[in-house]
């Protein structure tokens, strides 16, 4: 009831307030979002620099390990990093370099950081962002047919089996599926996202890296994908005894459009705002995917970077992965408002 | 958005998955052929774990990226495959001066892999070029740096002086590079040899390919001056875990793995189609003791325990190890009990003490050491020191290195029944690493890898690197630092010999750091395709790892006649792995219907 009352409240609200005003409080409230959205930018900025710096770690020690030094060349990396200056010096020159684009190089890889990311960003992309399109269409199909029979068969089985993939351990999953499917079936290669060296020819190096994505794709998919499903099956529930699905059956609608025309889009609002705020995270990808099956994704330059610690592919990372995540929060609150009028006037 | 197009999404999404299935369905004998391989050739692929940072030669300081470095470009002169002595590279010959000051190097007639001469000018514009550029010596500065001058004086003939005698000069392991290709590069450090391919080179491979952190390609050098390789392409993958590459192995998507643990080596024993190796290392893994010295400036360095300045103290501790149940339960065989920090593997350097000087297992014997110095045993039958206080010892160990981890509850163990008290600090490498550094440590798990010349592992020992990222041990003593100078000038082998010998004497006597392990390397390769690897040591090495390429470039492929002989019982293997995943299956779908009968259940009560 309460839900009921707040609606008709709003829609009250919403047509008391003219059309000038109520476009005027929308630009203000995307811009407040962007504005906010930046500032926490402004801060991940800041705190990425200070942060990696605090951790413990030091690139000098991890980067002579392997190779006879002396203290020259001790020095010599020191002054290369500028790891000779005071934090606050690194800091002038790092803003310096950031407000002209400039992440730094890596103290690894030596190569500019932007290059490093803009090389790995591509594979993650297509792994995460392969994976969460089939996770939001199987969660979606699936959490709506088992909700909307609840309590039947199929809904326990579906749900159950989506609980049980979403709580096993991914590495281990992620392995067991190489085992079988790589291994045993040899029907995929067991690393890489595509054969060692590449393959010539466009259409080939398509069907390569298609061949290559399938086991992390499937063995995401498998751990993520009971989360659309359980939103969307719950939401879906709410709906269930509302008034209006009565009446679109009183006017002899089919059950499948009462469930596709009316259930269903209002159901799914919780589960919009989620896969958005998902796709902020789609960047960082998921580094226990890209290890089993040894996917050069972005989230893996992370890890191993964390290892020296290589500061600026760090910082750089965190600002790419961040970001993401903070430009999709923001769009998140937009569509939301867009999509559902009672978000627009509360 | 209307759902049913979801639907559809769905029926094209199972469409394009089919097509990308589909090559792989095909017959396992016809994989899709990659690129830059040509029909016919021979490929030899490498499993790696560990990162390749870059592959240009004057920046590049990882493992992987120095090992495949040796492959691209020759020194002057190699690491021997029997004792990893040195022996001809570039230079076929060469000599040293009265005063031991000059050498000169005669550079053999050989091509680069684009069929221009090799000369002695090139050498000598390496050289020159990592003296006099800061980022070209990051990798190799440490080997020039005692040189004066490098000139070529004809195209045969290289000569290098040195401001003091150096007796490592023939294990200096200097990549020489092409003068016509990189005297074209003007920013070293920003290069990264990958930009235009074939990589012009005088190794036995040239590289020809590479994605980072996928994999490197490398083809057989036709001009390589030993001659050419049987193997036509290597290729380097990146395997992000063991396991996976052990499943590559497996499966033939690659031919060699190494850095295995010893159940993956133990497992794939059984493997009718692959050949395991227990090569003998130049690894060690030790236990070192923080003796607080202070830094080179007088200041104090880290907060180690003081007791452990006591040498009747620290030989105690040593006697107080069983390394047998190390090398059994931990290493579980695939490690050799260790002395001193220059392993067997170099038998010209290593150091074994006399039998009368040999600190063996002996609890009574550290128990009497400890008493005759005075630490008395308190109520509680902890040893207390000087003033009092109970003894209690920091054991730091980085949490990624198990098998450290796991002789740390052995030595504490251990060390308790002598009534010495351990707290075990399991932390991350960065953290280690930072304690390390910062002396924040009592006794401290670490290892190293080392080179064919003992001059970079001695030095770490010295007096002037306490207290900096290059010490091991945070050692100083004034007789070993005496003597590794007069070491380093000493350019007869055999005297040489014997004054590593004595210093290596001096770090036993005092204890420097307790020399657990000589830590085998586990490797494992496809002997259905390839054999004839040569080991260094000749006498049960290793293959992957070596100092040198003689194990890549003496790879031999087994036609195919051979390989119809060799291994079967794999057919065996795939169905026992196959069956265990369908039981595994199996057993997730029936706790998947438990699960939802509770949840059904549920679900009733609270409707």
């Amino acid at each position: 009831m309460v839900d009921v009352l707040t609606t008709t409240d709003s829609a009250a609200d919403l047509k008391r307030g003219g059309g000038g005003v109520r476009g005027g409080s929308t630009l203000r409230f995307v811009a407040a979002k962007i504005g906010g959205g930046l500032v926490s930018l402004v801060m991940v900025v800041v705190l990425g620099f200070f942060l990696f710096r605090a951790m413990p770690g030091n690139p000098v020690r991890s980067l002579i390990q392997d190779r006879p030094g002396d203290l020259a060349q001790v020095e010599r990396l020191k002054r290369e990093w500028s790891l000779d200056k005071s934090l606050f010096a690194q800091f002038l020159d790092y803003l310096a370099d950031l407000a002209h684009g400039d992440l730094g190089t890596s103290f690894k890889y030596r190569q500019p950081v932007t290059d490093l990311i803009w090389d790995r960003v591509g594979a993650t992309v297509l792994l995460t962002g392969t994976a969460l399109v089939l996770s939001v269409a199987l969660g979606i199909w699936l959490g709506t047919r088992a909700a909307w029979r609840h309590g039947s068969r199929f809904d326990q089985l579906s749900t159950a089996t989506a609980l049980v993939l979403w709580s096993v351990p991914t590495f281990w999953l992620g392995l067991i599926v190489l085992i079988v499917f790589a291994v045993g079936l040899d029907m995929f290669p067991t690393a890489g996202m595509t054969s060692p060296g590449g393959v010539d020819g466009f259409f080939a190096s398509v069907l390569d890296t298609g061949h290559h994505l399938v086991l992390p794709a499937l063995t995401m998919v498998a751990v993520v994908y009971a989360q659309y499903l359980m939103v969307m099956r719950s939401s879906l529930l709410e709906e269930m005894n509302a008034d209006y699905l009565t009446t679109a059956r009183a006017k002899g609608l089919r059950d499948d459009l009462v469930r596709s025309r009316h259930a269903v889009p209002n159901a799914l609002l919780p589960t919009v705002t989620i896969i958005f705020l998902h796709i902020g995270f789609l960047i960082s990808g998921a580094v226990t995917v890209e290890k089993v099956f040894s996917w050069p994704g972005l989230g893996l330059l992370t890890y191993e970077a964390i290892q020296v610690p290589d500061y600026p592919l760090l910082q750089g990372s965190l600002i790419v992965l961040a970001g993401a995540v903070i430009v999709m929060n923001v769009f998140a609150d937009i569509i939301y408002r867009l999509i559902d009028p009672r978000v627009r006037t509360s | 958005m209307r759902f049913t197009t979801i639907g559809k999404g769905i029926g094209a999404g199972v469409a394009a998955a089919a097509l990308v299935i589909g090559p792989g369905l095909a017959p396992a004998g016809a994989p899709a052929v990659p690129a830059a391989q040509a029909q016919g050739e021979v490929t030899m692929r490498v499993a790696h774990a560990q990162e390749i940072d870059t592959l240009n030669p004057f920046t590049a300081v990882f493992l992987v990226s120095t090992q495949i470095g040796r492959l691209m470009y020759e020194f002057l002169t190699v690491n021997s495959a029997e004792s990893s002595s040195p022996e001809p590279g570039l230079a076929e010959s060469w000599e040293s001066s009265e005063d031991n000051l000059t050498w000169t190097f005669k550079i053999r007639e050989a091509k680069w892999s684009d069929g221009q001469p090799i000369t002695a000018k090139d050498a000598a514009f390496t050289y020159n070029l990592i003296m006099s550029n800061e980022a070209a010596a990051t990798a190799n500065g440490v080997a020039v740096a005692n040189y004066e001058s490098v000139t070529a004086t004809d195209d045969r003939t290289l000569v290098i002086k040195t401001k003091t005698p150096q007796a490592s000069m023939l294990s200096s392991e200097v990549p020489i590079v092409p003068e016509h290709v990189w005297s074209k590069v003007t920013d070293i450090e920003a290069f990264q040899n990958t930009e235009a391919f074939p990589a012009v080179g005088s190794g036995p491979f040239v590289l020809t390919g590479y994605q980072q952190g996928q994999s490197t390609t490398l083809k057989a050098n036709d001009n390589f001056w030993r001659g050419r390789p049987k193997v036509d392409v290597l290729q380097w993958v990146k395997y992000e875990n063991a396991d996976a590459a052990v499943q590559g192995l497996r499966k033939g998507d690659v031919d060699i793995a190494y850095r295995l643990t010893p159940a993956q080596f133990d497992a794939l024993k059984s493997d009718g189609n692959i050949t395991t190796n227990d090569g003998r290392n130049r690894r060690f893994t030790e236990i070192t003791l923080n003796p607080s010295n202070p830094k080179p400036d007088g200041t104090v360095f880290g907060n180690g325990n003081p007791v452990l300045k006591d040498v009747k103290l620290r030989q105690a501790l040593h006697h107080a190890i069983d390394v047998d149940t190390i090398l059994d339960k931990v290493k579980q065989g695939h490690a050799s009990a260790a002395t001193q920090i220059i392993p067997p593997v170099y038998p010209d350097w290593t150091y074994t003490p006399d039998d009368s000087k040999l600190r063996k297992y002996d609890p009574a014997k550290a128990n009497a050491l400890l008493d005759e110095a005075g630490y008395a045993r308190g109520a509680d039958g902890t040893r207390t020191d000087k003033q009092g206080q109970p003894i209690n010892l920091r054991l730091l160990v980085t949490s990624d290195r198990q098998a450290d981890v796991q002789s740390a509850e052995y030595i504490k163990e251990w060390f308790g029944e002598i009534g010495i008290g351990v707290t075990v600090d399991t932390k991350s490498s960065n953290e280690s690493s930072d304690d390390q550094n910062a002396g924040n440590f009592d006794m401290a798990f670490t290892g190293w890898s080392v080179g064919p010349d003992p001059d970079s592992m001695l030095a770490q020992q010295t007096c002037k690197v306490v207290g900096t990222e290059l010490s091991d041990s945070n050692f100083c003593n004034a007789e070993y630092d005496a003597l590794y100078a007069q070491q380093l000038a000493e350019l007869d082998r055999e005297k040489r010999k014997e004054l590593v010998q004595r210093m290596q004497e001096i770090l036993y006597d005092n204890v420097s750091a307790i020399v657990l392990t000589y830590d085998n390397e586990l490797e494992a390769y496809r002997s259905d395709r390839f054999t004839g690897f040569q080991k260094q040591p000749a006498d049960g090495g290793v293959i992957t790892g070596q100092n040198g390429y003689w194990g890549y470039y003496s790879a031999n492929p087994v036609t195919a006649d051979e390989a119809a002989d060799a291994g079967e019982g794999d057919s065996n293997n795939t169905v026992l792995i196959v069956g265990g995943i369908v039981t595994t299956v199996a057993a997730l779908a029936v706790v998947a219907l438990l699960v939802s009968r509770r949840r059904g259940a549920n679900a009733d009560e609270r409707e």
